[in-house]
């Protein structure tokens, strides 16, 4: 009997042993990606290095790092849904000008499964904005609503700013600044500055000592030329009280009414105002230096030639100021079909153009706006919105404003 | 509600504990019961049936008990300190060919120290916990367990059945506040057969259901400084429903059988094999119940023991090993065109491989009066545990020697019980691989605690205390006892202090 019960006390321990010494390594499911990356075709001369590409599994945030020599790239990863975001230091030319800059591209779901994937990317001239981000033009109503007589009303235009991070962030500081240039002109510009400044005729700030106009995420900061209810003087129009803050125009003639319970913009540089058909755009950003140290250093005086019936003509000097491209974090370039003939600024500030209406003169364009696209929306409702930095792409034209009801 | 439920309670934890009445003088009945060798086979854990075989008296018990245990040694996700009010009553009564038994308790629990995780039941859904970056004290609960037993011997055949049921309510009243409701329900059977004048074989199996709602919420969501994370394994979480998934559910379900050499006399060999599985999915309150992560678990348990009476002498032998193999595997999601999340694809990331084994001894030195026993034990722990998508491991294995001294006595209407425990635990190996975990993030210093709680050399004491007084003509013994447990660790140590007053009838 004593026997038989240390044989299987034994056994038992044995068979414990076997068990704690049994530790397999298996390997993860992995998939091979087949990555096709489409340069831009309307760069000239592009001459393009190696692509950094980077995936980001979304479900674990892991990140996996690639190089590639060529516009195709493959990768072996684990199973998941990922962004692919690529970077590749390229040179091109614009206006005449070598241009050295950053080809980029992100794609933001990717589903990656089984043994093989073949996945595509377009890419695009990447900002050079390096701040911290964050805040899109959500929105730019500069068509007017346009009265019940079919006239153009031009009060009740607005621009709409977005947090499209998770983070509360304050507008305190930011710019708005209306192109110098618009797209319909053929004029040439003496001396050509698009590869490294945006030429500007108006600019506004945002004033605040950084806390003072919070945007929690997913929310919106609305600019307004008159923050007033347009309803009572135009039918067609809307209530623009809702409006964070107004813009004032101190050489405006006919300036437009006033609301006191709307706080103003700070008026950096006068003229500021959108284009009534798109033909000059917005950006956005934050100056880098003191108010006063960029209006005495960053003045762009400038000439222009232009030819007509084969005779040219050259005007100038003139004077506006120029903003370093670094400083636009964000860009709506816009324009009208058969106006758009020339940059307002460089492609890696925005590649392509976005409209309301369908040709220059067109008063359908009336009560339309830019709105940026819904790329995404998060469980807890926060809309993510969509920003490739090609508002061709990221914006619906036509859209019904926002704040129409 | 739950003041109607503490009210049925109480009515079932009277009604158990005054069933059984025995004609034996309950002093007696008491220095039977608290001998280590009536509970020294585990045979009637898995089978139901094999109650009727057992050494059991008679006897109820109707009991407060406080405990409270201070210190920092302990898996961080469990809490390290804890005090709690426990209302208890059990019974075993045996009248004929019928057994019937049943416990009930009733206990309000405080916990402290818990840091990344804030779901109840940790051992249960390990690894697929829901946590906060904060973590806490005061955790409270409040747990009511139930379980019924009745067992018939036929002859021939003995058969036997019973149901457990534990519901858990745990909450804290400041942020994080995680608001968690579970419940466990595991039914028994078994039936045995006789095949000698000494043994029979029995068999058995059980099914079990288990559910835990679990969230967690801010009163001050401005301010709130935690962030949210479904934990899977080892430091890594599912990323993708950080901070926006605030509740979740468990949902689970067990199965297992056993065979069994049992003892009829409830001397010799008693020996049962057992294979248990459990297996519990998590799921997220979004897209009617997303299924995020589940877990798949096999225990295979061995128990062999030995018991033979000569006289006033018991000696006795008892080898088990348990060995457990949890996986856990992941979803991975996107969202489709109307913003619902869709799975895409599910993997085994999560591995626990353990292993517990011990042999314990035991001498007993038994007369009317006075008895007094020896157990030495020496055991061994195995735990390997790795999430494959992180290529992170913790490995550790570790031998403990340990034994209990103890002595009874009983004089006319008194009985005191005294027992005492040494114990010391040896590593032999251990290794930790947390790649990708920055040393100064609070989740590696959390996961680094764990790992030398479980790989430290440790010593442990214990002492524990009973006195019975037996009430004259009633067949009533009122008792009070002590218990004192200290445990100490290279970095850590646990002080327990319980305390216990009662009635036995």
């Amino acid at each position: 009997m004593k026997t038989k019960l240390l044989t299987l006390i034994l056994l038992v321990f044995c068979t414990t042993g076997f068990f704690s010494c049994n530790d397999d390594d298996e390997e993860v499911k992995t998939t091979e990606v087949t990555l096709s990356i489409t340069n831009p075709t309307d760069l000239e001369d592009l001459e393009v290095d190696k692509w950094a590409v980077t995936f980001t599994e979304r479900n674990t945030n892991k990140k996996y790092a690639f190089e590639a020599e060529s516009n195709t790239l493959s990768a072996l990863v684990p199973e998941g849904d990922y962004e692919i975001v690529g970077e590749n230091s390229v040179t091109y030319t614009f206006l005449g000008n070598t241009i050295s800059g950053k080809l980029y591209f992100i794609t933001k779901s990717n589903i990656v499964v089984g043994e093989a994937v073949e996945l595509a990317a377009s890419s695009f001239p990447k900002s050079e904005y390096e701040g911290e981000g964050g805040f899109v033009i959500e929105e730019i109503f500069y068509t007017g609503s346009g009265t019940p007589e079919g006239k153009s009303y031009l009060g009740d235009i607005y621009i709409k700013l977005y947090n499209n991070t998770d983070q509360p962030l304050y507008a305190d500081g930011l710019f708005l600044a209306t192109t110098q240039r618009n797209t319909s002109s053929s004029n040439v510009y003496i001396p050509e500055i698009l590869d490294k400044y945006v030429p500007v005729s108006g600019i506004i700030i945002i004033p605040g000592d950084g806390t003072k106009y919070p945007v929690q995420p997913g929310k919106s900061f609305i600019l307004a030329a008159s923050a007033v209810n347009h309803k009572e003087a135009n039918g067609n129009s809307f209530d623009l009280t809702v409006a964070d803050m107004e813009w004032r125009n101190e050489h405006l003639v006919n300036q437009p009414a006033n609301n006191p319970n709307v706080p103003d913009a700070i008026l950096l540089y006068d003229f500021f105002t959108t284009h009534h058909a798109g033909l000059s755009s917005v950006i956005m950003g934050r100056i880098e230096v003191s108010q006063a140290e960029f209006l005495e250093q960053y003045i762009y005086e400038y000439s222009w030639k232009m030819v007509v019936n084969g005779v040219e003509y050259e005007r100038g000097p003139f004077l506006d100021y120029k903003i370093p491209n670094e400083w636009v974090m964000d860009a709506v370039y816009t324009s009208v079909e058969g106006e758009a003939d020339a940059p307002v600024f460089a492609p890696s500030i925005d590649m392509g153009w976005t409209y309301c209406g369908s040709s220059f003169g067109d008063t359908e364009r009336y009560g339309k706006s830019v709105r940026r696209k819904v790329e995404a929306t998060t469980t807890d409702g926060r809309e993510i919105l969509q920003d490739t930095n090609n508002s061709a792409v990221d914006f619906i034209p036509n859209a019904t404003p926002s704040l129409a009801k | 509600m739950i003041k109607d439920f503490r009210f049925i309670f109480i009515l079932f934890l009277v009604s158990i504990a005054s069933h059984a009445q025995d004609s034996v003088p309950v002093t007696d009945r008491l220095y039977r019961n608290l001998s280590p060798v009536v509970r020294f086979s585990s045979a009637t854990t898995y089978n139901p049936g094999a109650k009727v075989y057992t050494l059991q008296p008679d006897l109820s018990d109707l009991g407060i008990v406080y405990e409270k245990q201070t210190g920092d040694a302990g898996l961080t996700q469990t809490g390290t300190a804890f005090d709690d009010y426990v209302l208890k009553a059990e019974s075993y009564a045996r009248k004929g060919k019928h057994h019937l038994w049943g416990k009930a308790s009733y206990a309000k629990t405080h916990t402290d120290n818990i840091k990344w995780n804030e779901s109840s039941d940790y051992y249960t859904i390990y690894p697929y916990v829901f946590a906060d970056s904060t973590g806490g004290d005061n955790l409270t609960g409040e747990r009511y367990d139930f379980m019924g037993g009745y067992a018939q011997n036929r002859g021939q055949i003995a058969w036997g059945i019973s149901l457990d049921y534990r519901a858990l309510m745990e909450y804290r009243s400041v942020d994080p506040r995680p608001n968690n409701n579970t419940s466990n329900l595991v039914f028994h059977t078994g039936l045995n057969r006789k095949i000698s004048g000494k043994y029979a074989v029995g068999g058995g199996f059980f099914l079990r259901k288990y559910k835990q709602a679990n969230a967690i919420e801010f009163s001050n969501s401005l301010g709130r400084k935690s962030s949210l994370h479904h934990m899977t394994g080892l430091g890594s979480d599912a990323f993708l429903f950080a901070n926006n998934e605030t509740a979740s559910l468990f949902n689970g379900k067990g199965y297992g059988a056993n065979v069994q050499l049992l003892p009829i006399n409830g001397n010799d060999v008693s020996a049962t094999l057992a294979w248990e599985h459990f297996s519990c999915e998590k799921q997220l309150n979004i897209n009617q119940n997303l299924g995020l992560s589940s877990i798949d678990e096999g225990k295979y348990i061995a128990e062999i023991t030995y018991l033979k009476q000569t006289g006033k002498h018991t000696l006795g032998a008892k080898a088990e090993a348990t060995y457990t193999d949890r996986r856990g595997t992941e979803g991975k999601f996107t969202k489709n065109e109307n913003n619902e999340y869709v799975k895409i694809s599910s993997e085994t990331q999560y591995k626990n491989q353990r292993t517990d084994a011990s042999l314990t001894f035991i001498y007993q030195h038994r007369d009317s009066k006075t008895s007094w026993h020896t157990m030495p034990c020496i055991s061994y722990y195995n735990t390997n545990e790795s999430h494959k998508a992180t290529s992170r491991r913790m490995n550790v294995c570790r031998m403990g020697l340990g034994i209990q001294q103890g002595m009874a006595h009983a004089i006319k209407k008194h009985l005191i019980d005294v027992e005492a425990n040494l114990g010391y635990v040896q590593n032999l190996s251990k290794r930790v691989e947390l790649t990708g975990l920055a040393e100064e993030k609070g989740i590696f210093k959390f996961l680094m605690h764990d790992y030398d709680y479980l790989s430290s050399n440790a010593f442990s004491a214990g002492l524990s205390v009973r006195f019975d007084y037996a009430l004259p003509q009633r067949g009533i013994a009122v008792y009070i006892k002590g218990i004192w447990n200290y445990r100490k660790y290279k970095k850590a140590d646990s002080d327990f202090l319980g305390a216990q007053l009662g009635a036995a009838f």
